[in-house]
């Protein structure tokens, strides 16, 4: 279609959708409504029935934990496609980083990085670890580790990073997060007849070892999370590099 | 152990074999980690067909996580088998290892990445036939659909190949927004997001915009996935880009999962809400659009691969009429033609890869003769092409017997002449490529279309095993055909009867049984079964024709322009046209409720 | 406010895929489609409101009403989701940037067309 044909049929469409966009929003109850059942009684199981403090955890992991195991996996997927598409194609070499193509950042900059790398890798595990109690879980913790280690990206340039970055220790790490959430669904399978059941001791609400499987399956998450990004940006990174020395 | 224990086993463990490959394949020898796919693949095919037997007599239902319903509200995610989930379950296995014999040496698998992707894969494919949610459904589509998307750009170095995985990605996310839409939709009204859960909360009030436009935006991301007209350009374009082994899998799992799709969700959750006789026509009208369009665009393509990717928009488009009939019939040829359009399609893409290996190109022209040293070859296209045209005794063929005697029954009489010129049209196209490429006759001519390039596949390896493959496929779709009619009456009895689906659930009390009969081939049908392949014959014989040729290719030509100007192969018209479809479906409900 | 709150995700639907259809730059149309997907979000986090309500987690404060976890728990998966597609997108358009020297025009690709 030409730019203007184009428009016009687009113009057409958008109203289309509009139109049907807006018949089905003006069914929608009054926004504020007190009217939650699934979120009621998800609250109620979260609480009363598995001690999990953080109902939106319990939700991801425990009652709707199918979702979450397939969320991960689009995860995992993700990072082996990312490597499958940033290859290096024939005739592609990485640079070699040396010295002193480190950023030339000021020493109190460099310092303010460390420090904080070692603030936020803690901040991402707390979340994690605390994922069945406060607001956060595996994934955003995952995502947080994931970033502090690339401080030493700004703080130390590629070089360091690369050194603190061996790909098939991550691999490992990532692939053993994602086993061990299926692991401890067939656990589940096989301890109480249902995949991805609860049925570990779930302790009293609000205290570090409640929820049972909950606190487990958020490290399982955070693992693979945290390896999985650091990955996907290592092949960002790695076909930055091939550019970068293909432009030379 | 019993049923419900295995149902989520051909997810858990794909998945599971995934991560260890992710993690460890690539210190293992290439060998094994093809032995490795193998049996995962095989024995989601063997956990398919135990499902099926245990679905024999009801279907199978689970909660994962072992929830109840607390508070009176069903919290866990539904998990339900029936025949059909566990014949896709079964399909699904069976093709990816017939398929894998492909991968030994055509991929170079950089860190085991491919046989990672592959297992999950067929884990994705198994959890969206086994979801009886909708959200968690949404996931499997989406997971389905990266992995997709990857394969289907895995030869970065060609720019084409970026341009299918970019339109198949962008097509599939804005599907997938349009299906979350929806989602949330249904989930404010009725609180729920199970689709039996969904579906009884419906029957209780009355159906409204809000359910009509729901119902039009949930389904819009899984008939991106069926190739359905106009939401199909993605499939034109990827199946023409991605390795031969992805195609097979796209055409006889994914868009099949697609179609499946439709069917369950308004079965079950909508069918309460919106009674029959307003969706049968919509849904009729778009799988009829696809059959004829897919048919028409395949017959001026001299790329064969981008003509097996209209005909699969076409085939699909035939299912899409069998599971839009709503009924059982319907539901029962589609299923057949389902497993038969499978075999005859891999096959086809098996010679496709053949001729690549022996000849770097499938391009009509350039094929023209070269051929006829490939005997075996060349009788495996003939076969696969009359398949694809419905001829007995395919399982393409008694599906289609099937599915134009429910809509006969169905007082959709129209649908008839529909279904015999998409099989025709589809099977003229790949008689005629046979014939010029294996026996050398007519002239080459160009029949339009995107030119092959040489090359434009790194050679798998010799022919042998991919003939294997195609033997068992072509083996595949003769079984449908031959298999008799009680299995599918059956498998769509169950699919269309949420009754079945809800006391698997929750228990009630079964209704007596039925005795389910339906006429398979039979003599007085058989005019109408070959009607298509002896189309087929007179319209490629049409173009090979010294001197009708030429004009047959005038006509068409001329005939397909308007069609073929709306394929600009640009990102922008086709997300147009996947957003008018939308619009027109949602249009059509709001109407035909009102 | 009903209208607003719905309103701005059915907006933001609308001027995202405006901006994927025209968009004259691939890196600008795959932002577009990650602005397409974050409607989503609004929409779900809408639907799940309660006036009055607080955060569902209750590890400070007991019982009491609380929006609805489960739309949050959907959002979340629709975050990774959306995230995860947009990675292997960008890696599609860097894999497109390099063939074509620098920016692509979407309008450009169109190689599979007929």
């Amino acid at each position: 279609m030409s730019g203007r044909g184009r428009a016009v049929v687009f113009a057409v469409v958008a109203a289309a959708l509009a139109a049907v966009l807006g018949a089905g929003f003006a069914g929608l109850p009054s926004f504020g409504t007190s009217t939650h059942p699934y979120g009621d009684a998800a609250v109620h199981a979260a609480l009363a029935l598995r001690h999990t403090a953080n109902a939106v955890g319990s939700v991801t992991f425990d009652q709707r934990g199918l979702d979450t195991l397939g969320e991960e996996f689009i995860l995992l997927s993700a990072v082996l496609g990312a490597t499958l598409l940033l290859r290096p194609e024939r005739g592609e070499r990485p640079a070699r980083w040396e010295v002193d193509q480190a950023p030339s950042l000021p020493a109190v900059a460099r310092g303010t990085a460390l420090v904080l790398l070692a603030l936020t890798f803690l901040l991402a595990i707390s979340v994690v670890l605390h994922g069945h109690l406060t607001p956060g879980g595996g994934f955003q913790g995952g995502v947080i580790a994931a970033s502090s280690l690339h401080l030493l990206y700004v703080g130390g340039g590629p070089s360091v990073l690369s050194r603190f970055r061996p790909e098939g220790a991550y691999d490992l790490l990532e692939a053993a997060g994602a086993a061990a959430y299926v692991v401890v669904g067939l656990g589940g399978l096989v301890a109480s007849g249902a995949f991805l059941a609860n049925d570990v001791p779930h302790g009293s609400t609000g205290a570090a070892l409640s929820a049972g499987t909950v606190p487990l399956l958020n490290i399982a998450v955070g693992l693979e999370v945290g390896a999985g990004v650091v990955l996907l940006l290592s092949r960002f990174l790695r076909q930055e590099e091939l550019t970068a020395a293909a432009s030379r | 152990m019993n049923a419900t224990d295995l149902l989520l086993l051909p997810v858990a463990v794909p998945l599971l074999a995934a991560a260890i490959v992710a993690g460890v394949g690539r210190l293992l020898p290439r060998i094994l980690l093809d032995a490795v796919v193998l049996v995962v693949a095989l024995g989601v095919a063997s956990l398919g067909a135990l499902l099926l037997v245990a679905t024999r007599r009801h279907d199978v239902a689970t909660v994962a996580g072992g929830w109840g319903a607390v508070h009176g509200h069903p919290v866990g995610i539904d998990v339900v088998a029936d025949p059909m989930t566990a014949g896709l379950i079964c399909l699904d296995g069976l093709v990816l290892a017939i398929a894998l014999a492909y991968t030994w040496h055509y991929f170079d698998d950089v860190d085991a990445v491919l046989h990672g992707l592959l297992l999950a894969f067929v884990g994705g494919l198994a959890g969206f036939a086994l979801a009886g949610d909708l959200f968690t459904l949404f996931v499997m589509l989406e997971l389905v659909s990266v992995i997709g998307f990857v394969l289907t750009g895995y030869r970065i170095e060609a720019e084409r190949s970026l341009q299918g995985a970019l339109a198949f990605a962008v097509a599939s996310t804005i599907g997938g927004v349009l299906t979350l839409t929806g989602i949330a939709l249904v989930y404010a009204r009725t609180g729920q997001l199970a689709l039996a859960s969904i579906g009884r909360s419906l029957a209780e009030q009355p159906a409204d915009g809000l359910v009509a436009a729901s119902f039009a935006l949930v389904l819009a991301g899984f008939l991106v996935k069926a190739a359905t007209v106009p939401f199909h350009f993605w499939t034109a374009g990827a199946e023409m880009v991605a390795p031969t082994p992805v195609c097979i899998l796209f055409s006889a799992l994914l868009v099949t999962s697609g179609v499946y799709a439709v069917g369950r969700i308004y079965h079950v959750a909508y069918q309460q809400a919106l009674p029959g006789a307003d969706v049968r026509p919509v849904l009729l009208a778009f799988g009829a659009a696809s059959a004829l369009v897919g048919a028409l665009m395949s017959l001026g393509q001299r790329h064969f691969k981008r003509m097996l990717a209209f005909s699969t928009i076409a085939h699909s488009g035939i299912l899409l009429v069998g599971v839009g009939l709503l009924n059982r019939d319907g539901a029962a040829g589609a299923v057949t033609y389902a497993v038969g359009h499978a075999g005859a399609k891999g096959a086809l893409f098996c010679v496709g890869g053949v001729l690549l290996s022996r000849f770097k190109s499938v391009d009509e022209n350039d094929l023209h003769g070269r051929g006829r040293r490939l005997a075996a070859t060349g009788v495996a296209a003939a076969l696969g092409a009359l398949a694809l045209a419905g001829a007995p005794p395919f399982g393409t063929g008694l599906g289609k017997a099937l599915t134009e005697d429910a809509a006969d029954s169905a007082g959709e009489q129209w649908l008839v002449p529909v279904l015999v010129l998409a099989s025709g049209l589809t099977g003229a196209a790949v008689l005629r490529f046979t014939i010029r490429c294996f026996l050398g006759w007519g002239r080459p001519v160009d029949s339009g279309g995107v030119p092959g390039r040489r090359g434009e596949e790194p050679e798998p390896d010799p022919a042998g095993r991919l003939l294997v493959s195609a033997w068992l496929l072509l083996g595949l779709s003769l079984l449908a055909g031959l298999a008799g009619t009680g299995w599918a009456a059956h498998v769509g009895s169950s699919y269309v009867d949420s009754g079945a689906y809800t006391r698997a659930l929750w228990g009630g009390p079964a209704p007596p049984a039925v005795a389910m009969h339906l006429t398979g081939w039979h003599a007085t049908g058989l005019p109408l079964a070959f009607a298509p392949a002896l189309l087929a014959c007179a319209i490629a014989a049409l173009w090979l024709l010294p001197g009708i040729g030429t004009a047959t290719r005038a006509v068409t030509l001329s005939v397909l322009r308007p069609l073929r100007a709306m394929h600009t192969g640009r990102l922008g018209d086709e997300t147009t046209w996947l957003l008018a479809g939308t619009g027109a479906f949602g249009i059509a409900m709001l109407l035909l409720r009102a | 406010m009903s209208a607003l709150a719905y309103g701005a995700s059915a907006v933001v639907l609308l001027a995202g895929l405006c901006g994927v259809v025209f968009s004259r730059d691939l890196l600008h149309l795959v932002v577009c489609l990650s602005i397409t997907q974050s409607s989503t979000y609004v929409l779900l986090l809408a639907v799940g409101y309660r006036s009055g309500a607080t955060a569902p987690v209750f590890s400070d404060h007991p019982k009491g009403p609380v929006v609805d976890p489960v739309v949050q728990a959907l959002a979340l998966t629709d975050v990774v989701v959306g995230a995860t597609v947009f990675a292997l997108l960008l890696a599609l358009v860097i894999q497109a940037a390099k063939r074509a020297d620098g920016d692509v025009d979407p309008d450009a690709l169109s190689d599979l067309h007929g």
